[in-house]
């Protein structure tokens, strides 16, 4: 396994140790905007407000949220499978919307791999394990193809599908849940990527297998830094494996934060909501009342405040007009929260749960 | 009140057949809640369907016994089970979004059940049928709603809605809040324990979630490759899971609180069941595995007061009854 080891990495830098601070990939004022409606009542569905954050090399970012709060559209936006409306994506440096606009270069695309929710649709029925790790190394010219099969073999190896032989011969339909997703992970790591965009990696396998795929990328972090954005809707497993965590909610960013900080002192409402609905086997979920109750605002007519005002056990008569800022609470652990509770050099008053 | 004794449910495919669950036994009294945990395929749902007797071929229901308040279910005749289901047993299924009939309005869906079994007039079971809607913290209004116009969350509310119309004594809830938000999940599970308070029903809970199921449930069945390999009270499972497989279950939930520790999870992969594994189903996967002469499966037995637990008799001071296994080095219990 040693040849993949040797990524290549600017000079000066020793490969063995991820340097935790080295940006990789930075992503500014993302939004996306899809027009709906029809020609004549033309409406917009805000799906990304604004979004920016960073990843370093051996960093994983884990992006929390209920379903339809915009977690995968920010990924398939840095993977670009679609443009986005307006901001900026930055890869080492370099503005990849200016500089390739229309189609992300072979390069790029070299950098930014992805893994799929769903292990029984991201790979081809008719071709066989093999086949969907020998395309990418061919595509991108990553061995001699005379070397192709050896390398696949240590990808699935690295992987843990052993033995790789067998397991290259192998059709998806042969494989379970698991295997699949670790086969969507050698084929990711085919390229040497810098950075893995992983969509709901875990949440259709099952439950025992879970963790196996949660350590195997943990263990491509620490071994090869990689950096990880780490979609999910489980808090328990952002905070497992993301050093970082942030919490979506209709499409904005309320709140960042170490994993750990956030979720020992949660300090936007909807974090608070969320950390409080968790079954916890300590007890607590049936006796606490539920705070909040109504429905996320529809993504077609955002209201013109903070979206979560309307369910918001706190809400402010502000809240309901303006838009709240980021405002950072802990600048050491790059704690921001957008919420009006947390005005601008106001001492920090996050609640601890716990 | 639910009795059920070495139930056996075989699915008949061309390679032979599959048994789904084998040799299940378990009961539930009046009020309880009871947990049926485990992985996909570890026939939860197929016991579910079973005791509603909705199974249909090729899945075939091969042996055991079936008693509800008394009365032998699986003898009941067609037009008895009519009566039975529903009335007796109902059921809330996973996907709201599947079990709601696209093109009805809610109202009539609920209405139905009420048509159907109480035999009342058109306009009475819509009436009762907005009282239901009531219950379950829904607008009234919405009983001219079709499903699409409902969110996920609200859909699913409308299904308990339907499961309780005809207040059975005990329901089966299949993965009630699996495809749900967090936050959403927590309301309605608030809302199934006031009921269920108010109402006084059993509910046999199925979920893969072990820690809702922790905090749901009064007693909990684990469940691995078709049969039960632990049951116990809820919070003795969570607190003293004494079946590798109920301890590498939970070890595979990170915990929100404390030091970041190494989670890891059940090696390998569930078992196929066409050839399920010889001897304990579990050990392909097992850290603790010891040989055991001629390849026998695990019984369950009673370990400790009201917990249950499949492992092997006979091996040498394992077998003994009360505080002596709860103290014993988990390598000594053989499975």
């Amino acid at each position: 396994m040693t040849s993949s080891m040797n990524q290549p990495v600017p000079t000066g830098e020793q490969s063995s140790i991820p340097e935790m601070s080295e940006v990789v990939l930075e992503v500014r004022n993302l939004t996306k905007h899809f027009p709906v409606g029809s020609f004549f009542r033309p409406k917009t569905v805000k799906a990304l407000n604004d979004v920016s954050f960073t990843i370093s090399r051996g960093q994983v970012v884990a992006l929390v949220g209920e379903s339809g709060s915009g977690k995968s559209t920010t990924a398939r936006l840095i993977s670009r499978l679609m443009p986005p409306t307006s901001g900026e994506i930055i890869l080492r440096g370099k503005n990849v919307l200016k500089t390739e606009p229309v189609h992300p270069s072979l390069s790029y695309r070299k950098e930014i791999q992805m893994i799929f929710q769903d292990p029984f649709g991201s790979l081809n029925p008719v071709h066989t394990i093999g086949h969907h790790i020998e395309r990418p190394l061919a595509i991108h010219k990553m061995v001699r193809p005379s070397k192709s099969l050896e390398r696949v073999h240590e990808l699935l190896e690295t992987v843990g599908l052993t033995p790789p032989d067998e397991a290259a011969r192998k059709y998806p339909y042969q494989m379970s849940g698991g295997q699949r997703q670790r086969v969507a992970i050698a084929r990711a790591l085919a390229v040497e990527p810098e950075i893995i965009l992983a969509d709901e990696p875990i949440s259709m396998l099952d439950v025992s297998i879970r963790m196996g795929v949660l350590n195997l990328m943990e263990q491509l972090k620490e071994e090869r830094g990689i950096g990880f954005l780490y979609i999910t809707h489980d808090l328990a497993s952002a905070r497992y494996i993301g050093d970082r965590t942030m919490v979506m909610y209709t499409g904005y960013v309320v709140e960042a934060a170490e994993s750990r900080e956030l979720m020992e002192q949660p300090a936007h409402p909807y974090t608070q909501m969320l950390m409080n609905a968790i079954p916890n086997p300590a007890g607590g979920l049936l006796r606490k009342k539920a705070e909040a109750r109504g429905e996320i605002p529809s993504l077609t007519d955002l209201p013109p405040g903070c979206p979560f005002a309307t369910r918001c056990p706190k809400v402010l008569e502000i809240c309901k007009n303006v838009m709240p800022e980021k405002e950072y609470l802990k600048q050491d652990r790059d704690h921001w929260v957008r919420c009006h509770l947390y005005g601008s050099g106001q001492e920090p008053t996050p609640a601890t749960i716990f | 009140m639910l009795e059920v004794r070495d139930l056996r449910v075989e699915y008949l495919s061309q390679k032979g057949p599959v048994r789904a669950v084998d040799g299940v036994s378990f009961s539930i009294a009046p009020g309880e809640v009871l947990g049926l945990a485990g992985e996909s395929g570890s026939g939860k749902s197929t016991i579910a369907h079973a005791l509603l007797r909705v199974l249909r071929p090729p899945a075939i229901i091969t042996g055991g016994e079936v008693y509800f308040k008394g009365k032998d279910v699986l003898a009941l005749a067609e037009h008895e089970l009519e009566d039975f289901r529903w009335q007796d047993i109902s059921m809330v299924f996973q996907s709201a979004m599947n079990s709601l009939n696209p093109v009805m309005r809610i109202g009539d869906q609920i209405a139905d059940v009420l048509v159907r079994h109480k035999k009342l007039s058109k306009r009475a079971a819509w009436q009762r049928a907005g009282e239901l809607l009531d219950v379950v913290n829904i607008d009234k209004k919405r009983l001219d709603a079709y499903p699409h116009e409902l969110s996920g969350g609200m859909r699913q509310r409308a299904v308990i809605a339907i499961a309780l119309a005809l207040e059975p004594p005990l329901m089966i809830m299949d993965e009630p809040t699996t495809a749900l938000d967090v936050v959403v999940q927590k309301e309605i599970m608030q809302q199934i324990e006031e009921l269920k308070e108010k109402m006084r029903f059993s509910i046999l809970f199925i979920t893969h979630d072990m820690s809702l199921m922790v905090e749901f449930s009064n007693r909990i069945a684990i469940m691995y490759a078709g049969e039960i390999v632990e049951l116990a009270g809820a919070r003795e499972v969570f607190e003293n899971p004494l079946h590798p497989y109920t301890k590498g279950l939970i070890n595979s939930f990170p915990p929100l609180t404390g030091p970041k520790r190494k989670m890891t999870g059940i090696p390998g992969a569930p078992p196929n069941m066409a050839e399920p594994p010889k001897g304990c189903r579990f050990h392909p996967r097992c850290t603790m595995c010891q040989p055991v002469e001629g390849e026998r499966r695990p019984k369950l037995q009673e370990v400790l007061p009201g917990h249950w637990l499949a492992y092997h008799e006979g091996i040498p001071g394992v077998n003994v009854k009360g505080q002596a296994v709860k103290n014993l080095n988990p390598p000594g219990l053989v499975f």
